[in-house]
């Protein structure tokens, strides 16, 4: 049995028992990765999978679809098409948003004629849509968020099933705004943590993060960003740009270079955004955050966490292996040797005790106090 | 009439500014009772127009007094205290709408379920997410801080939005009516701030055990309460740190050994030798932040740290009035105070560098100095700090945001905008 396979988590189901669920493989058309020891399998291809990718960048979305397009019942396909549909019209549009949009206009569709009926209908496009990129933590979260909400409106406004589908379908089509509201409150109250004069450190692309700069800038507060480059796919780059056209002073430096940079350059504050944060309080993130969090808490540099709410997930990783498995193509050149095993995993998981502060659009949270929202929510 | 309010807000301005005033306790005292008068005396046709009056009366005294947060706490307490009251009638209407609209069946059938359907909080949060935002743009209302900034240069009063936030408003005879109530809550925090230093040596006994030694550092009346207390059950060791340049652990120390404590007194040099030997360190505080971390006498890090490397635990006692929804960087927290150099540095002694530095100057043509500064506080971050014991009872650092929420409303975390710019320029 593979080792992944047993590490499951305890989820509660909608009759609220508990039960013991097991991690789902992900349906790959490519062989199960080998078990940790490299050397037993000497007969690798060097490149094993490249299933597209989220990592919930704007740029990814709009170079050709990132997410695979499954075959199955119209009803799923027009789901998905849908979810596309969302995402391509828009480049800042969340990955979130574009689901909770997908999964409203199911609803406007639905000919059920029953709370229950219409959940069920819901819940088998959700779980079409999950099947789009298993690996896509804040497309999870966004579903679970709206069909917990649909449970809850059930729940309140039994008297007409007419009225709360309305209702539901008025609030899926608002949330859009919600992200764009969401991300104008983060900004306001993380750029007050910006100091004038202070060095920052910003892993990756992160439009969260983006938008807390603009912010600060607009305030007139003068600071410096030091950006990572951001390997494989280089959103650093991408991110220093956006930093370059605010005119605020930028060093772009290596991935690898972090621990080095928060030295040499004596950065104050780490701000990373985040893919999903977990219910521990935890991020998941672009791979080198987890680096980036460890080398400021050796420097006692405080790490903070921009984050919509809607990317608060209910997962609990206890460590890196528990995240959904997932690999993408990486090319190191001609020099590789044939034998050598490629690992590039796209994200990893940043434990909370890394994390000083979260801006989220519900305040500042601490790490505790995330699992408190989460379990408001699903209890 | 509203001459008189206004002369009644300056001339505690001016204490507060002179300096008339001083520590948490008493200025927090001095907040709840004016806001107490001012409230009763002035009257409001609604909610909404006692909100905004109240949220200018405070960012008025907070100003001048911007080194104290207790000030701005008191202000913010007050302020939930009304939201919660119009919400609490809100309900009750709706409620009482509700019952009249169902049909006598209804009323007979849903009475036990309907009791259990609370609407939601009005605080944003994970499960509010699509009602929350939804309601606010139905009314077309700019909501939250983010608007609020964006329209701050050219916004004319910092409440236009509380105005419109407040929704169902009642007039009812040009008075609001749950007025009554408010001021009852103030009574009552009038009271709970009179004895907030005995209801937290309440829990004395909870936590000094007997044959302990205990660590304490500078002065502090809520310690000495503390002590006192548990010394009426307990027979325990004080270890009081002086508290240079101030000298309030000497204070204490005489205190406590006049009240028949065994007590030792050492230098602030000596803690890190001392502290392998105490059980637990227990200190005061001028502020409790959101994030957990504490502003406390200068030295207290250095306690803390030592704390920290031999494992005993630190204590921290503060009164709720000193929770403060502001973060230690954030710019509305001006941090430190300094008092005179003479603490640190004889005048004799700068007399002499003075005459030095004359006689130097004109040679090297650069001055000599000597700075002394002499600041006030300290922070202490949250990771060193065990517990904090208030007076309703311990917490840990990372409860501090579930305090929060309950005291404050998000919506006057910051009090006003104007406030907030006076105070970084």
């Amino acid at each position: 049995m593979n080792k992944r396979s047993i590490s499951g988590y305890l989820e509660q189901d909608e009759r609220g028992d508990t039960r013991l669920k097991t991690r789902e493989k992900p349906k790959l058309p490519l062989p199960q990765p080998p078990p940790p020891n490299p050397l037993a399998h000497v007969r690798e291809p060097k490149v094993r999978f490249s299933i597209a990718d989220d990592n919930s960048q704007a740029i990814q979305h709009s170079g050709g679809s990132a997410y695979t397009v499954p075959a199955g019942s119209s009803a799923s396909e027009m789901v998905v098409r849908k979810f596309h549909d969302a995402l391509a019209r828009s480049p800042d549009t969340a990955v979130a948003v574009a689901a909770i949009k997908a999964l409203t206009s199911v609803i406007e569709r639905s000919t059920a004629t029953t709370m229950m009926g219409l959940e069920k209908e819901l819940k088998d496009a959700a779980s079409s849509l999950e099947r789009c990129n298993e690996t896509a933590i804040s497309l999870k979260a966004g579903c679970q968020l709206f069909l917990r909400y649909i449970t809850r409106t059930s729940a309140l406004e039994m008297e007409n099933f007419e009225a709360a589908k309305a209702r539901i379908i008025e609030r899926g089509n608002y949330f859009a705004e919600t992200s764009v509201r969401a991300r104008a409150n983060i900004a306001e109250v993380g750029a007050r943590f910006i100091r004038p004069g202070s060095m920052l450190l910003v892993h990756g692309h992160s439009r969260v993060v983006l938008a807390l700069l603009r912010k600060a800038v607009a305030q007139g507060i003068q600071f410096s960003v030091v950006i990572t480059e951001g390997r494989p796919d280089e959103t650093g780059l991408t991110m220093a740009q956006a930093l370059d056209n605010m005119r605020v002073p930028t060093i772009a430096i290596l991935d690898s270079a972090v621990a080095y940079a928060l030295e040499a350059f004596r950065v104050d504050m780490v701000l990373v955004g985040a893919e999903g944060v977990v219910e521990n309080g935890g991020v998941i993130n672009k791979l080198g955050t987890f680096q980036a969090a460890l080398a400021a808490s050796c420097h006692n540099i405080p790490f903070y966490v921009a984050a919509e709410s809607y990317k608060f997930a209910r997962l609990y990783p206890l460590g890196q292996r528990d995240l959904p498995i997932e690999r993408k193509h990486v090319d190191f050149g001609p020099l590789m040797p044939r034998n050598t095993h490629i690992e590039n995993p796209s994200r990893d998981y940043t434990p909370p005790k890394y994390i000083s502060l979260l801006f989220t659009d519900l305040g500042v949270l601490t790490p505790a106090a995330v699992s408190d929202e989460l379990i408001q929510l699903y209890l | 009439m509203p001459q008189q309010v206004q002369g009644d807000i300056e001339a505690l301005c001016r204490k507060f500014r002179r300096r008339q005033i001083e520590g948490s306790l008493n200025t927090a005292r001095a907040t709840a009772e004016l806001l107490r008068s001012l409230i009763t005396r002035k009257g409001h046709p609604d909610a909404t127009s006692l909100l905004s009056d109240v949220r200018i009366w405070g960012t008025q005294l907070q100003a001048a007094k911007p080194l104290e947060l207790a000030v701005g706490n008191i202000v913010r307490r007050v302020l939930h205290m009304i939201r919660e009251e119009c919400q609490n009638e809100e309900k009750e209407e709706v409620a009482t709408a509700k019952v009249a609209a169902l049909s006598e069946k209804e009323k007979i059938t849903g009475l036990l379920s309907r009791a259990f359907r609370q609407p939601p909080p009005r605080s944003a949060s994970l499960h509010n997410l699509l009602d929350l935002q939804h309601d606010a743009a139905a009314t077309a209302v700019p909501d939250g801080p983010a608007e609020q900034a964006v329209a701050a240069p050219s916004q004319h009063a910092p409440d236009s939005q509380d105005v419109a936030q407040s929704g169902a408003q009642r007039r009812r005879g040009g008075h609001w009516e749950g007025k009554a109530s408010i001021i009852d809550q103030l009574n009552e925090l009038v009271g709970e701030l009179r004895d907030i230093d005995s209801n937290i040596a309440l829990h004395a006994v909870e936590h000094i055990h007997a044959n302990e030694s205990i660590l304490t550092f500078g002065m502090s009346d809520t310690v000495l309460a503390f002590l006192l207390e548990a010394a009426k059950k307990r027979d325990f060791q004080v270890v009081v740190a002086e508290g240079a340049p101030r000298y309030g652990g000497q204070e204490l120390a005489r205190k406590l050994a006049q009240a028949g404590l065994h007590t030792t007194a050492i230098p602030d040099a000596a803690i890190f030798a001392m502290m392998a030997r105490v059980n637990k360190v227990l200190v005061g505080a001028h502020a409790l932040l959101a994030n957990g971390g504490v502003m406390t006498g200068v030295g207290s890090h250095l306690v803390a740290l030592a704390a920290k490397r031999h494992a005993v635990p630190f204590v921290v006692l503060v009164g709720l009035h000193k929770l403060s929804p502001l973060f230690p960087h954030d710019p509305s927290v001006s941090f430190n105070d300094f008092k005179s150099p003479s603490d640190v540095m004889d005048f004799s002694m700068v007399a002499e560098v003075l005459d030095a530095e004359e006689s130097t100057a004109g040679v090297s043509g650069e001055q000599l100095y000597v700075h002394a500064p002499n600041p006030v506080f300290d922070y202490v971050p949250p990771e060193l700090i065990s517990l904090f014991v208030t007076d309703t009872g311990g917490y840990t650092p990372s409860y501090v945001y579930r305090l929060l929420a309950e005291y404050y409303s998000r919506e006057d975390y910051t009090l006003s905008k104007e406030l907030l710019d006076t105070i970084i320029r």
